[in-house]
């Protein structure tokens, strides 16, 4: 699936590995529950990879005949397409098109089976798989299998070898609520089958989150992979290692100079690694995060190395066309030493500490920028990288001089905004903030007019934040703002936003001589179609996040608010709203 | 009516549909515009339709072309994005990542993902695969290097759904295999699964790019896309799948640059490669087709468009909505709108099938109109002729265009004597973006003889650089004018130009000394002033009201305002509206009516006037559903229906009684006068309609003396009249019924104004 940066021998994942390797090639117990919190992708493609050796290692002579099937829980979002994806890996059954895309089928003696029907049907077809191995392996005998013999006699017709089958469901978590019904039988394969088979589920939950209810799965054999950023070496280790499988791929790539991961600065990307690690550590465990960042800021790092070692390169050039002119004059043992000098110049080279310690500490500030655009993937890497390249020739300016960070830039920039609304738009946005924030019962106080407006914002500044003596914070409100928007039904929101409109929009607006009554004006704007639409669009924008459902049509629709305070205030200050005023906890 | 009164009777029927009385209601047959008009020709809106498809597709064609060089530049990156989404790729990635192009644009998607469409079947062919020769030779098939695949919300509904629908939307195109080979439901792969597609495409022979559109993306389940993303980005690279998302939402803050930020967790997010690509929208692209349609000094639009038009385009486009498709069809309402004038028949006054219309005789009454206006006055003596008439009016044609022509190149000029002479910053935030629209109603209007006084006061304060940066451009637009005739008729201006930069010295070399005007040479003193001289005259030569030249009105939709109700009406106020004052509707349709009757058919002003006091009608006198409503707008947050019905029939008795009434007085005027029987008008209600049938039915007795059956018949009356009237009202969606209170009901609205 992934391209395997990891070996059996990854850093950190050694004990486990060989853990799991043991037990399969040995006696395993039918199901195993890997649990890895922090690196699940990390884990799933080392469980890969043991697996796949163990299968290749066995068929040459190992311990048992190990085959294997690789599923992921996502992907195989129904019963018929894990049986499918199970048998066909299983059986290493390629599906062709010209076939018409046949799924395994058992054994040619009985063509057109079926065996994605129901769990019964899977079950004779992994024994069917059975019969089909032993079958082939009989019509192929290898003398090397011949080697090990002993206690598989009791499961395997054919002399002194195991078949044992492997199946390892990745994100096993998932399975609890695309296939829960499979999930008992499966922890009880091998008994159900009564063949070899191991069952191993690799989560980042623990088992006993999806377990299902009633005790009627057996406990598992369990491991948990230990926290790999507690192991910092191995962290770093990994990381490094992306270095040699980058070398090949940045030939090709336009985002990156050819000769960025050239085997020689490889110590100098394991200590940008560590850099960048010690850097991360407190937010990021994630290895492969890690990988990514260390990916998105190399290119712009290495940079000045590689342009200062260029502009070496072109000196030492012509430098030498110089003296080649002045050669036939004084040539000599010394000229042929410089010759040589400059022969090894053209090769790239490991910078010196002192550079080494300059890039770092120039590029540290940039690491803390791309942590908070890349992590939450703003940009992506590709584009951050060509976005934040140093300047040119960064090595040679004097160490005062050298640019500061450039300013964070999440991408290109985007001319639209929120505040390239139209008007009316801005508008339902600031109402609907107000409807979400404020309670429903103050909005008479709020926004009433006439005799009662003088009550209006009496209590501004005497909301009881402080907590009581004695009551230990029971007493404490905390303000609607921060405890999220509520919902508010659609006549609500047309109200606050008439308020809004007569106050702040009946002057710009265009003449309308037909109306003659104070505010009828807005109440014929604010029941437009057009301000309709708006709502619906915002709510199809999430903008405004719909509360009920969009089917019933009879009920009053209802609405929540999606943008955040400073998006409300930015907006309101657009319009000439003071937001605070109109807020019943004002900031 | 028997079969209703027969079903009234019928005990075990419970539901009883009864029609409204046709009799009453059937409007008389109009078309949109009758011919008997009196200044129109007889088949004059068939001929005016055609010359407005003709304008129309002239003005439309200009705006989509416009559109789509905006959005060719999106485009060709979608292509570009599309086509390296695998081949350029950041080295050292710990895993790959699903390409996703995100292209946001909130008006004119529909054009904009067209031409996305169109970008990516132009990506050249792959070359043909040498790997399986014998197929290709076979049969010629398709090798495009991008295969797409259109999803809509509604497919994908649930996973299986988008599944099915991403795997089969490839699988089942034809022409890519050569064979297409029956698969069993049962024992071949399901179709949902990635791995058909992945056996398909391996068996392609070669491997071209798999785009997804996911269309209206906000409407997708982001659980579901999730879930598929995630099912996806598990087969790449081997299957070179590219997802392109149309987003209709803007990005709202920095820390949430799309609405995949906004709604998709990290977890999805770190699997994908999102470019975001978002098209030109907002006042500014309606500020760009305005000003390239019929501001562009090489483009005539057979229509222009007047101030009040133009200042309502403004106003809507900021304030509501801002997208091409809006702007179109404002556009075309204004087209439709300026073609009901029957004079509009002379758009193109050198057609041949208008002149010669326009010589039957039956067009003797249209022509005679025609003179009248172009010889000034109504009575004039002079008899022209047809032909004469259509060269009146051709030339007025042609002085009208030359001044609407001169009236762009004039604003073209300002805008750049603005841009340069002052500076005006044009990404000052969202107001610069309508800045030139909003000039143009005053331009229009002629009320810009302060402002080119102030640019030509400007400009004659400009330093040398501003002037060798201002005379460049200036020639550089009148040089690069495309249409011969304006590059003719403003040939004075170019040599005006052209002879000022022959004249202007060189700019010297320190800028900061010569930016101060004080210290400018006399050579540039003098120039800056000849050049602001002669820009305030041209401008002002050229700055002219369009409405005064003579027969405008064909050509220039003027202050003609614009139909707004029909592109932003407000439906609920208009409903509430009619029902509380029916009369008010009723007469404005008859008055609609009359205005399209032929002026002999006519009845006379007195005979509209006849009753119309301007009184408010009774409340007897409304329809039964308006009497219901008032009721009901009286009433609390829940109606009890009883008590409604109960004051429902108070007003049916009084309306009894009072019909009743007028009838016996009417009786006795005709005994005692026994003449011709009184006018029909078109104006007749209802309610007096009914007061003739029940005249019919019943007999004239004193309204107590009713005897069992008939009082039975009457309260079966009312309650049916009741339910009718709540039922109409219940279907206008103005109650709700409530689950738990018997007999009640619940208002849904409450702001009523009375």
């Amino acid at each position: 699936m992934d391209p395997s940066h990891t070996a059996l021998r990854t850093p950190g994942f050694g004990t486990s590995a060989s853990l799991l390797s043991t037990l399969l090639a040995s006696y395993p117990p039918p199901f195993i529950s890997i649990y890895d919190p922090e690196n699940p992708r990390l884990t799933a493609s080392v469980v890969r990879n043991a697996v796949t050796n163990l299968q290749e290692g066995g068929s040459s002579g190992g311990t048992a005949k190990i085959h294997s099937a690789i599923v992921n829980a996502v992907a195989c979002f129904t019963p018929r397409l894990f049986y499918d994806s199970v048998l066909n890996a299983l059986a290493e059954w390629e599906p062709s098109w010209e076939d018409g895309c046949n799924n395994w089928s058992g054994l040619s003696t009985m063509p057109g089976q079926r065996f994605n029907e129901n769990f019964d049907a899977f079950v004779h077809g992994l024994q069917a798989v059975k019969t089909y191995l032993e079958q082939a392996s009989n019509e192929t005998p290898k003398a090397a299998s011949g080697k090990w013999k002993g206690k598989a006699k009791a499961t395997s017709t054919n002399e002194g070898e195991v078949y044992r089958l492997v199946i390892v469901i990745e994100r096993a978590e998932r399975l609890k609520q695309s296939m829960p019904e499979l999930l008992v039988p499966l922890t009880r394969l091998a008994e159900l089958t009564q063949l070899d088979v191991t069952i191993i589920l690799l989560s980042d939950l623990r088992w006993e989150e999806f377990r299902p209810p009633l005790g009627a799965a057996p406990d598992p054999f369990y491991i948990d992979i230990p926290l790999l950023s507690k192991s910092v070496p191995d962290t770093i280790d990994i990381v490094t290692s992306a270095f040699d499988h980058a070398a090949g791929a940045s030939v090709s790539s336009s985002f990156t100079d050819p000769e960025a991961y050239s085997a020689v600065l490889r110590p100098l990307y394991s200590q940008f690694s560590a850099t960048l690690f010690s850097i991360c550590s407190p937010f990021i465990h994630n290895v492969h995060e890690l990988m990514y960042l260390a990916a998105a800021r190399w290119p712009g790092f290495i940079k000045p190395v590689l342009d200062a070692h260029r502009a070496y390169v072109q000196e030492m050039e012509r430098l030498r066309v110089d003296r080649q002119s002045h050669e036939a004059e004084d040539s000599g043992a010394e000229s042929r030493d410089d010759m040589q000098d400059h022969y090894e110049a053209g090769m790239l080279y490991l910078p010196s500490e002192d550079t080494r310690i300059r890039l770092i500490r120039h590029f540290t500030p940039s690491i803390t920028i791309a942590v908070e655009n890349l992590y939450p993937r703003l940009a992506h890497a590709a584009e951050w990288s060509r976005a934040n390249m140093p300047p040119a020739d960064l090595l040679t300016l004097a160490p005062g001089h050298m640019p500061g960070p450039s300013p964070p830039s999440a991408g290109p920039v985007n001319a639209r905004d929120v505040r390239a609304f139209p008007r009316t738009s801005k508008f339902v946005l600031v109402a609907a903030f107000l409807a979400s924030t404020n309670p429903a019962k103050t909005d008479l106080r709020m926004f009433g007019r006439g005799a009662s407006e003088r009550t209006r914002r009496v209590r501004r500044g005497v909301s009881p934040r402080k907590a009581k003596a004695g009551t230990g914070g029971a007493g404490i409100k905390i303000p609607q703002r921060l405890l999220g928007p509520l919902p508010f039904p659609l006549e609500r929101l047309l109200a606050i936003l008439g308020v809004l409109l007569e106050e702040h929009d009946a002057e710009v607006r265009p003449q309308a001589p037909e109306f003659a009554i104070p505010g009828e004006y807005t109440d014929m704007e604010i029941s437009r179609v057009s301000v309709h639409a708006a709502i619906m669009e915002l709510a199809s924008m999430r903008l405004l996040t719909r509360a009920s459902s969009a089917d019933k049509v009879d009920a009053t629709p209802t609405f929540k608010c999606g943008i955040s305070y400073d998006v409300a205030l930015q907006l309101a200050r657009d319009l000439g709203i003071l937001l605070n005023d109109l807020l019943w906890d004002s900031v | 009516m028997s079969s209703i009164d027969r079903d009234l009777e019928d005990p075990t029927k419970t539901c009883v549909y009864i029609p409204p009385h046709h009799t009453d209601e059937r409007a008389p047959e109009v078309t949109p515009y009758p011919y008997h008009q009196w200044r129109d020709l007889s088949d004059g809106y068939e001929r005016r339709m055609e010359v407005y498809k003709l304008s129309w597709t002239k003005c439309l064609n200009r705006v989509q072309s416009i559109v789509r060089n905006l959005h060719a530049s999106i485009a060709a990156n979608v292509a570009h994005e599309v086509t390296h989404a695998y081949t350029d790729i950041l080295p050292g990635l710990p895993y790959p990542e699903l390409p996703v192009i995100a292209v946001s644009s909130e008006g004119g998607s529909s054009s904009l993902y067209g031409l996305i469409v169109q970008e990516l079947d132009r990506v050249p062919i792959a070359c043909p695969d040498f790997r399986r020769p014998h197929r290709s030779m076979s049969k010629q098939l398709k090798r495009p290097q991008v295969i797409q695949n259109h999803l809509y919300p509604a497919d994908c509904l649930t996973l299986t759904a988008m599944m099915k629908a991403v795997v089969t939307g490839f699988v089942d195109q034809d022409g890519f295999v050569s064979e297409p080979v029956k698969r069993k439901p049962t024992t071949s792969l399901a179709n949902y699964d990635i791995n058909l597609l992945q056996t398909w495409h391996s068996a392609l022979g070669y491997s071209p790019h798999l785009v997804i559109f996911l269309h209206d993306f906000e409407q997708f389940d982001p659980a579901v896309v999730q879930d598929a993303l995630y099912i996806c980005s598990l087969h790449i690279p081997r299957l070179p799948l590219v997802f392109v998302l149309a987003l209709s939402s803007p990005p709202t803050s920095p820390s949430r640059p799309s609405y995949l930020h906004a709604t998709y967790p990290r977890d999805t997010l770190a699997l994908l490669r999102v470019s975001m690509l978002s098209g030109p929208s907002g006042p500014a692209i309606v500020q760009e087709i305005i000003m390239k349609t019929f501001f562009d000094a090489d483009f005539e639009p057979d229509i222009m468009l007047g101030p009040r038009v133009l200042n309502f385009i403004v106003d809507f486009s900021t304030r509501h909505c801002a997208s091409v498709d809006g702007l179109i069809s404002m556009l075309q309402l204004v087209y439709m709108r300026h073609f009901v004038d029957p004079i509009t028949i002379l758009t193109h006054p050198k057609a041949s099938s208008v002149c010669s219309r326009l010589h039957d005789n039956d067009a003797r009454q249209f022509m005679d109109v025609l003179q009248a206006r172009i010889l000034g006055s109504p009575a004039a003596e002079d008899n022209l002729d047809t032909d004469a008439i259509l060269r009146e009016v051709s030339v007025a044609h042609d002085a009208f265009r030359k001044k609407a022509r001169g009236v762009r190149v004039a604003f073209n000029v300002m805008r750049i004597v603005k841009s340069v002479a002052l500076e005006r910053n044009t990404d000052a935030g969202g107001q610069a973006d309508t800045a030139d629209l909003e000039m143009l109603p005053p331009v229009l209007r002629g009320r810009l003889s302060k402002d080119i006084q102030y640019l030509g006061k400007a400009t004659k304060k400009l330093s040398v650089q501003k002037l060798h940066r201002l005379l460049p451009e200036l020639h550089a637009f009148f040089h690069n004018l495309e249409s011969v005739v304006v590059r003719r008729e403003e040939e004075f201006a170019r040599a005006k130009i052209v002879s000022l930069m022959a004249q202007l010295p060189e700019p010297e070399d320190n800028p900061e000394v010569a930016d101060v005007p004080l210290e400018r040479p006399p050579a540039v003193v003098q120039i800056a002033a000849a050049c602001g001289e002669w820009l305030t005259e041209f401008l002002e030569d050229h700055s002219v009201r369009l409405d005064e030249c003579v027969l405008s009105d064909i050509w220039y939709t003027g202050n003609t305002p614009f139909p707004s109700e029909l592109i932003n009406p407000a439906p609920r106020p208009t409903v509430v509206a009619a029902l509380l004052h029916p009369d008010e509707v009723v007469r404005a349709h008859a008055e609609l009516l009359q205005a399209h009757k032929p002026a002999a058919d006519r009845p006379s002003q007195s005979d509209l006037d006849e009753d119309d006091d301007g009184r408010e009608p009774e409340l007897w006198e409304l329809p039964d559903t308006t009497i219901l409503f008032r009721r009901f707008v009286e009433a609390g947050r829940m109606v009890n229906v009883y008590d409604w019905f109960e004051s429902f029939k108070v007003v049916l008795e009084d309306q009894r009684r009072q019909l009743r009434h007028q009838a016996r007085q009417r009786e006795s005027a005709a005994r005692k006068a026994s003449s011709a029987p009184p006018a029909k008008t078109a104006r007749r209600s209802k309610v007096k309609k009914r007061a003739e049938e029940m005249d019919t039915d019943e007999d004239v007795e004193s309204p107590e003396g009713l005897d069992e059956e008939e009082m039975e018949q009457w309260s079966v009356e009312v309650q049916a009249r009741f339910m009718r009237a709540l039922h109409e009202l219940d279907f206008t969606g103005f109650i709700k019924h409530t689950g738990r209170k018997a007999d009640h009901v619940i208002r849904a609205i409450y702001d009523v104004p009375d």
